[in-house]
């Protein structure tokens, strides 16, 4: 039964358009949902904000919402949009501030079995993994070696630093390195703010998880992607830190400054934007694939440090942990439809390409991308495999988690995080987290439900489910 | 009184601040940042004093500029800066100094802050602001 309502009007089975488009929108407005999910959009301002994303110069096709969307400063978490280059924007608000931030899954040859007791390998990990705010890790580089980071990615720092192994490289989106990132477009303070931070997770809700596989939905796309029932993996999320931090902070001041010059005028200064052609709009897409690549491989050091840790606590010298994909969330890249180029912004929605792409690695051809689909702290996360039919309806993108429902502060007055803690470790899931405030922040009823929100994508045919991973154990961030 | 309290926000922080000057108004923004950086930990002793001094096309981005400034120097100083003090203020240039606490472990992160539907309104009681903040 079709639903209708005030701001959006069902155009599909999981399709909603905006009702009243601003005058100045160049673009209908989308969102993939069922009727509970567009409840929950309804309820804050990120409508309002996909709205405003349509205005942008050169958007094409739609501003589309994801299922998890909600609301965020610019552009909405959960935000999609495509601008034609050379003239049409990039905006560092359709990116977000931590550039790069994503999801990296990493499958152990180890079965539950084998892991028995799990606290030693949480406890090690989260002796050996550093989180919170600004914490340095316990890498240390040169500002050259940080330059090459920037420009060479993950394999300056498999090849030159030997973090992990070269076959990592081919499970990466783009190989873990954006080609046209120019460090000295990042600024000397940026270096400064995040160059100390490879090597470490971050707080708010970055986490890094140990996992069992326990529900496979595809056989045949589980044997491909190496996943079986009763597997341990680990669920790594963190991006390019106090570095990326800063190159958005730079950059959103640059172009707004920039606005006039170019006779952009907008409904939300947050929104930021040059043409991709103008000086502006090319030094920070220089300087935001160089904090990308900076994301890679702070994802690929962490990657080592599990590694070393799996090895010693399994006590297992043949213990491995195999990269199975890394997949960006917050990111903008120049990607092929049809014939012509268009530059994807991705705000807290993951890349979705089908089995028919020929970037994705040859082994995952005919599949389609692996996609990481996080839950809330204490909920599965989800494994999909991209369809090719992503590129007509969602820009070849999908979902990036449940998607909060609820401030940080709503959160913390409902739940108890001392109790949270205690249910949790009740549930066999051992928690490794300081504060009891930050726990409450994470808890699963400040998000939405992340199967629902996965089976709206894959009725939408954007992606299919392969399989289901349960956490056994959580080191917040 | 110069006040702020933070308000709902599904993804983000929202500072609401409320001062009867400009002045007054971006020091209680500092405030406000470094109660939230503190909110989960306490100061362990005194740290330095930073002067600050920007440039901004407007009052709004201005205090954009502050506030991500007090950021900047938190994370690469590491200490919290609990007290602000504005020398000179215009709708487009400040002078300040920030004085620092060293936190005993500090955890929450305020990644920037953003222009995102900020407008410092006049009111009858001074100024009045609020600013979304990327946690």
């Amino acid at each position: 039964m079709k639903m209708e309502n005030r701001k959006l009007r069902q155009i599909g089975d999981v399709t909603y358009e905006l009702v009243e488009r601003r005058a100045d929108a160049h673009v209908p407005v989308r969102v993939i949902a069922d009727d509970e999910l567009v409840r929950a959009i309804e309820k804050d301002r990120s409508l309002e904000q996909l709205g405003n994303v349509a205005a942008l110069p050169g958007i094409t096709r739609f501003a589309l919402g994801m299922p998890d969307m909600h609301e965020g400063y610019g552009f909405p978490v959960g935000g999609v949009a495509a601008t034609v280059p050379p003239d049409g924007v990039i905006s560092p608000g359709g990116i977000g501030f931590d550039i790069n931030c994503g999801v990296r899954l990493l499958a152990s040859s180890l079965r539950r079995e084998e892991l028995e007791p799990v606290e030693p390998l949480v406890h090690e990990l989260s002796r050996s993994v550093p989180t919170g705010y600004g914490r340095h890790g316990r890498l240390s580089f040169t500002p050259q070696e940080i330059d090459r980071i920037l420009v060479e990615g993950c394999p300056y720092v498999v090849d030159e630093h030997g973090l992990g192994r070269s076959e990592d490289l081919i499970f990466i989106e783009s190989h873990g390195c954006l080609q046209g990132a120019d460090a000295s477009k990042v600024s000397s303070r940026a270096k400064e703010r995040g160059g100390d931070q490879l090597g470490t997770l971050g707080g708010g809700n970055h986490f890094l998880e140990v996992q069992v596989v326990d529900a496979i939905f595809d056989e045949g796309a589980a044997s491909v992607f190496g996943l079986f029932e009763g597997q341990i993996t680990v669920l790594l999320h963190t991006g390019s830190r106090g570095l990326g931090h800063q190159v958005c902070t730079d950059y959103v001041r640059v172009m707004d400054q920039s606005l006039a010059r170019h006779q952009i005028v907008l409904p939300d200064r947050q929104l930021a934007c040059a043409p991709l052609s103008s000086r502006e709009g090319s030094d920070y897409f220089a300087a935001m694939c160089a904090a990308a690549n900076f994301a890679w491989a702070n994802r690929q050091a962490l990657t080592h440090r599990v590694r070393e840790v799996f090895r010693r606590e399994s006590h297992k010298s043949s213990c491995d942990l195999r990269v199975v994909y890394d997949v960006a969330h917050n990111i903008a890249k120049l990607e092929s439809f049809g014939k012509g180029t268009l530059l994807v912004h991705r705000k807290g929605a993951t890349r979705a390409f089908g089995p028919s792409s020929q970037e994705i690695p040859p082994v995952y051809r005919g599949t389609g991308q692996p996609i990481f689909i996080p839950g809330s702290m204490g909920t599965s996360s989800f494994v999909l495999a991209g369809a090719d039919a992503s590129e007509d309806i969602s820009l070849s993108s999908t979902c990036h988690g449940a998607g909060r429902a609820m401030s940080r502060g709503a959160a913390k007055r409902l739940v108890v995080g001392a109790s949270l803690r205690r249910e949790l470790e009740a549930r066999g899931i051992v928690v490794r987290c300081p504060s009891n405030s930050e726990l409450a922040e994470e808890a699963p009823v400040a998000y939405k439900d992340v199967e629902r929100v996965v089976d709206v994508v894959a009725r939408a045919g954007i992606a299919r489910k392969v399989a289901r991973l349960r956490p056994i154990g959580v080191l917040k961030g | 009184v110069p006040s702020h309290t933070f308000e709902d926000h599904v993804g983000e922080v929202r500072m609401r601040v409320d001062a009867p000057t400009l002045a007054s108004l971006f020091e209680e923004a500092a405030r406000g940042i470094a109660d939230l950086m503190l909110e989960t930990t306490s100061a362990v002793d005194a740290a330095g004093v930073e002067a600050v001094e920007l440039h901004a096309p407007d009052k709004e981005s201005l205090l954009v500029d502050w506030l991500n400034e007090i950021i900047f120097l938190s994370e690469t100083r590491r200490h919290v800066y609990t007290g602000a003090r504005v020398q000179r203020i215009s709708d487009t240039e400040l002078d300040a100094v920030v004085h620092g606490v060293v936190p005993e472990n500090l955890r929450t992160p305020v990644k920037a802050a953003t222009l995102h539907a900020l407008k410092i309104e006049e009111t009858p009681q001074g100024y009045s602001a609020s600013v979304t903040l990327d946690v």
